[in-house]
């Protein structure tokens, strides 16, 4: 990584005013990681003997889906206990009829009647239904929003290091070039950092065996390009970056040309239009991209070391005719409600119990549809988290902790306030899932342990 | 707006001293005489001849990739007369590129929407000219305009509801950020806000006096002005939103495509075309940055007189120092590093206010200025993937002959290489930080393009590398002299040793892997040359620049 991130980490590090952090970061700055390990053993003696219980087969996994563009959180959990949201200054056209809505058994909460295919798994206890997740000062802006999930250090525009990256960096165990995967069109910013982890837009392009010319021209250790990436990087600019991103794409390679084939069936995850629309989905291109990158994800979940593997879904910037039964937004929620399905159905007897999927958005959206049929940008949204290791429940939507009348308008008199921040969320799944200690915890989410009060309690989110 | 205090200008950024400056560091290098100075004068840029490695890093920042032709140029008659002559591209015929004429008349110009230019049209148009054009710089400024007010092809299409003309509006948007490019952001902005692309991709054409959309205000303000969070509240943009109201596109009457209050039609040759609805427009007064030294009140206008508003808003946001701020900082992070220096971003937003931001006058500064000299700030970005491909298609004089190559290049960056032309999704553009351009699978996909390119599949650009080492006098037994010759081209002779012995070794190895003489008579001299073409573009150092 670049000299000012390195910098922009210790800084917020020692803002923390927490003891060693400037050390262990000023390192990161001077050298590389052989110093790491030592580093993390002398703030961390407990988490050799946390991970030990984390040794079941293919350990515990965490798969992240971010729904880019801000999702509306109030049509995703909805309300259904609070008259404001059904009057007619609030969302004359986007309210949902509640009687079409798959009722949460909370005396409120409703899920949107697209998300029907989570409702099996909210019934075995595995979704947790988080309403009102955002921070303080959210920023309107996708780019600067999707940033602050990413690097889980919202507020700072200059730090570009995903949270992803500091726990490989900083917390994984594994010695394979896997230990955390961006299965995305571009490299997510979560993934990204001083520690370079693998990105695979497609796991069948990204391993399809070479022919003769290209293998002598990637070469091996001795010969080829991948003995020029492994030499030694000087130090200058992205020198270091790229050679260790050349150095782990041929490690990657290996690993994953050397996974077992998987092939689910279509209903699982659809590969045409036609089989989008057999599944009553929306039969388009960015239905097939997401079912794709999941499929490989749930790949490289099943059969490698993994622990960590992010995808993303797209469109959720509903700005017009976003829909109710149908239309854009109904579009989206159903593809993600199939595919989680699909993500149970597919990793039911192997990795199900030690998964948790998190599901979040950069924020949410303004509490009163606009002029084009539509919501613009807001603060807190919805999240969700699923899967056999998680605890499930509703948070922050059932008529206790969601006042009638008092809450969809409760951040400047446009949007719905967060009651917890999403690094409480991540927090606890780093903590009780992934067994990360507190002091690594410090490391991963800059700040944290300086982080207190009602929003940063945890919400008691994994089993 | 309130001008900046005029303060006097460094003195380290005077032309003189810049060129004292960069004169003693060259001639002291080279050992030569002291090369020929250029005339200084305002607005232009102070050159060096002689210094290879400046022409080359001119070169690297400035086009989409290093020609033999070129370096030799800005060698022998220094980098001042190529770059001024680039500032202005007018000047340059585009006929003095052989390459571009023929391609360009397999890819003819839309006449408009109804003529149907084809998806084809709409990248190959812009792929020839980035990869051919003399007029470099303009198509690495419209690279730039391109990104920053970006327009996704798949947002506009649902609502024109037919590709053709969707491609004709991104078409003819480009050719305004194109003939634009170098000249005023004003400009620029207004040709960005009437685009019909741009009114319907940020929502604008569901803008209405009774509810505003606000969409465009905050991207206008976020990405294409002020930048994201800096000096705007959100009272900002529900203000501009309403200044905005109306703006929106219709079907005219052919030939009255640039009037906004031209009546909307159904007819058969009707086009689509920015259109202003007083009906829907917010009459009301407004008062954007209230309470700031930038506020502006716009009065309460009625009917068509509601269009000035819209424009009232641009020409303010045009004017502000942190709009000058903002775009000349983004275009220091283009041309100089990606962590641009305080100092120099300072200079520019002057010499914008001095001149009410000129494009060109910026990028003079930028040329100018001590950091585009400094040795230190070389090789310090990472190419996007269309500057990789550049750098080897122009560097060996690789040949687009007909359309099918054409598409074959645009499904590489439409899928591996990622770099969507027309059809990146997000407002922001395609991202400029070199962090961005690397990840696994951009290193191993720019690999494998070269390697394809190598295989020398006649769907594929045509290398001729014998002619191309031929031209240059390399003895085709000589596996040094070819590794030397493309690390002058690709890295002008800034390639690490071991780098270069690796090239040569791979070079003296014949398919199998065993070390052979290179035979130029023998039937695998063709496929070992160019898999070391490569070879040499796929190192770890071709992803600086």
């Amino acid at each position: 990584m670049n000299r000012a991130t390195s910098r922009d980490a210790r800084r917020h590090l020692e803002q923390s005013g927490l003891p060693g952090h400037g050390a262990v970061l000023g390192r990161r700055a001077l050298l590389g990681g052989a110093l790491a390990s030592a580093a993390a053993a002398l703030f961390a003696p407990a988490p050799l003997f946390a991970r030990a219980r984390a040794a079941s087969p293919g350990g515990r996994k965490l798969l992240t889906i971010f729904l880019r563009g801000a999702n509306d959180g109030v049509n995703t959990i909805v309300p259904l206990h609070d008259a404001e949201y059904f009057l007619s200054t609030t969302r004359p056209t986007l309210a949902l009829p509640p009687a079409q809505c798959i009722d949460l058994g909370v005396g409120g909460a409703a899920l949107h009647p697209a998300l029907a295919k989570l409702k099996p798994l909210y019934d075995l206890g595995h979704v947790a239904c988080l309403q009102r997740i955002g921070y303080p000062n959210t920023t309107l802006s996708h780019f600067s929003g999707q940033q602050f999930v990413e690097t889980a250090l919202p507020g700072d525009y200059a730090f570009r290091e995903g949270w992803t990256s500091r726990w490989a960096e900083h917390c994984a165990s594994s010695t394979s070039s896997l230990s955390a995967v961006s299965v995305s069109a571009q490299l997510m910013l979560q993934f990204s950092g001083a520690k370079v982890l693998p990105h695979v837009p497609s796991l069948a392009q990204y391993a399809t065996p070479n022919d003769p010319a290209s293998t002598k021209l990637f070469g091996d250790a001795s010969s080829g390009l991948f003995s020029r990436y492994a030499a030694p990087a000087s130090g200058a600019n992205f020198d270091p970056l790229v050679h260790a991103t050349g150095d782990l794409l041929g490690a990657s390679l290996a690993e994953l040309a050397a996974l077992p084939p998987y092939s689910p069936p279509a209903t699982s995850f659809p590969t045409t239009t036609a089989e989008l629309s057999a599944l009553g989905l929306a039969p388009a291109d960015w239905a097939l991209d997401f079912f794709h990158a999941l499929r490989d994800a749930v790949h490289v979940l099943k059969h490698s070391s993994a622990t960590i593997v992010g995808v993303e879904l797209h469109g959720f910037d509903t700005h017009a005719a976003q829909g109710t039964l149908t239309g854009p937004h109904a579009d989206r929620l159903a593809v993600l409600a199939h595919g989680l399905a699909a993500l149970h159905v597919e990793t039911e007897f192997d990795v199900w119990p030690d998964l948790v999927a998190l599901v979040q958005s950069e924020f949410g959206r303004t509490s009163a549809e606009n002029g084009s049929a539509g919501t613009d940008h807001g603060r807190a949204s919805a999240a969700f988290l699923v899967g056999g290791a998680v605890q499930g429940g509703v948070h922050h939507c059932d008529p206790t902790s969601w006042p009638s009348g008092a809450t969809l308008f409760s951040s400047e008199g446009r949007y719905v306030e967060h009651t917890t921040d999403f690094r409480a969320v991540l927090a606890e799944v780093l903590e009780r899932h992934l067994l990360v200690t507190p002091s690594e915890l410090e490391l991963v989410i800059p700040g944290w342990s300086g982080l207190t009060g009602p929003t940063f309690q945890a919400l008691g989110l994994i089993a | 707006m309130s001008p900046l205090t005029t303060s006097s200008r460094p003195f380290a950024r005077a032309h003189g001293a810049c060129l004292l400056l960069v004169v003693a560091a060259c001639g002291g290098g080279s050992g030569s005489s002291t090369p020929p100075s250029e005339p200084a004068g305002p607005g232009s840029v102070i050159g060096v001849a002689g210094d290879l490695a400046l022409a080359g890093h001119v070169l690297r920042r400035t086009t989409f990739g290093v020609t033999s032709a070129a370096l030799d140029e800005l060698v022998t008659l220094g980098t001042g007369t190529w770059l001024n002559r680039q500032l202005d591209p007018q000047s340059i015929p585009l006929d003095e590129s052989p390459e571009l004429v023929q391609l360009l008349a397999l890819i003819p110009k839309p006449n408009g929407e109804l003529d149907a230019p084809t998806q084809g049209q709409l990248v190959g148009y812009r792929l020839a000219h980035a990869l051919y054009s003399p007029r470099q710089l303009q198509e690495q400024l419209l690279d730039f305009w391109e990104s920053h007010f970006n327009t996704f092809w798949f947002q506009v299409q649902p609502w024109t509801g037919s590709n053709t003309a969707t491609n004709w509006l991104e078409w003819r948007e480009s050719e305004l950020f194109r003939a634009h490019a170098l000249g005023s952001f004003h400009q620029l902005l207004i040709d960005s806000a009437t685009s019909p692309a741009m009114l319907i991709m940020l929502d604008n054409v569901m803008n209405v006096a009774w509810s505003p959309n606000e969409n465009y205000a905050r991207e206008l303000l976020e990405l294409h002005t002020l930048g994201v969070d800096q000096g705007y509240v959100q009272a900002d943009v529900v203000e501009i939103a309403r200044c905005f109201t109306g703006w929106g596109v219709c079907r005219v009457a052919p030939g009255a495509e640039d009037d906004p209050l031209a009546p909307c039609g159904q007819g058969a040759n009707d086009v689509l075309a920015f259109h202003f609805d007083p009906a829907v427009h917010d009459g009301g007064k407004k008062r954007i940055f209230k309470g700031t030294k930038h506020e502006l009140v716009i009065p309460a206008r009625s009917g068509a007189a509601g269009l000035q508003d819209g424009f009232d808003v641009l020409e303010h946001l045009a004017g502000l120092p942190g709009t000058a701020r903002f775009v000349s900082r983004k275009l220091v992070q283009r041309f100089v590093a990606d962590h641009a220096a305080d100092e120099l971003v300072d200079a520019c937003v002057q010499r914008w206010q001095e001149t009410g931001g000129s494009i060109r006058e910026v990028l003079v500064v930028i040329f100018n200025s001590p950091e585009f000299q400094d040795p230190a700030l070389r090789w310090n970005k990472v190419p996007t993937p269309l500057e990789s491909l550049g750098a080897t298609i122009r560097g060996f004089e690789g040949e687009l002959t007909d359309l099918g190559q054409v598409t074959r290049l645009q499904a590489w960056l439409d899928g591996p290489l990622n770099q969507k032309l027309f059809r990146w999704d997000t407002p922001d553009g395609y991202p400029e930080a070199s962090e961005k351009q690397l990840g696994t699978a951009k290193v191993l996909e720019r690999i494998r393009f070269h390697a394809t390119i190598a295989q020398g599949d006649a769907l594929d650009v045509q290398w001729d590398l014998r002619a191309w080492l031929l031209a240059r006098h390399v003895a085709l037994d000589d596996a040094a002299a070819i590794v030397d010759a493309f690390v002058r081209v690709l890295y002008q002779d800034a390639l690490d040793t071991s780098a270069r012995d690796a090239a040569i070794q791979f070079l003296s190895t014949d398919d199998l892997g065993a070390s052979a003489p290179l035979d130029p008579d023998a039937a695998d001299w063709d496929s070992r040359v160019r898999l070391t073409a490569a070879f040499v573009a796929s190192l770890p150092e071709g992803l600086a620049q």
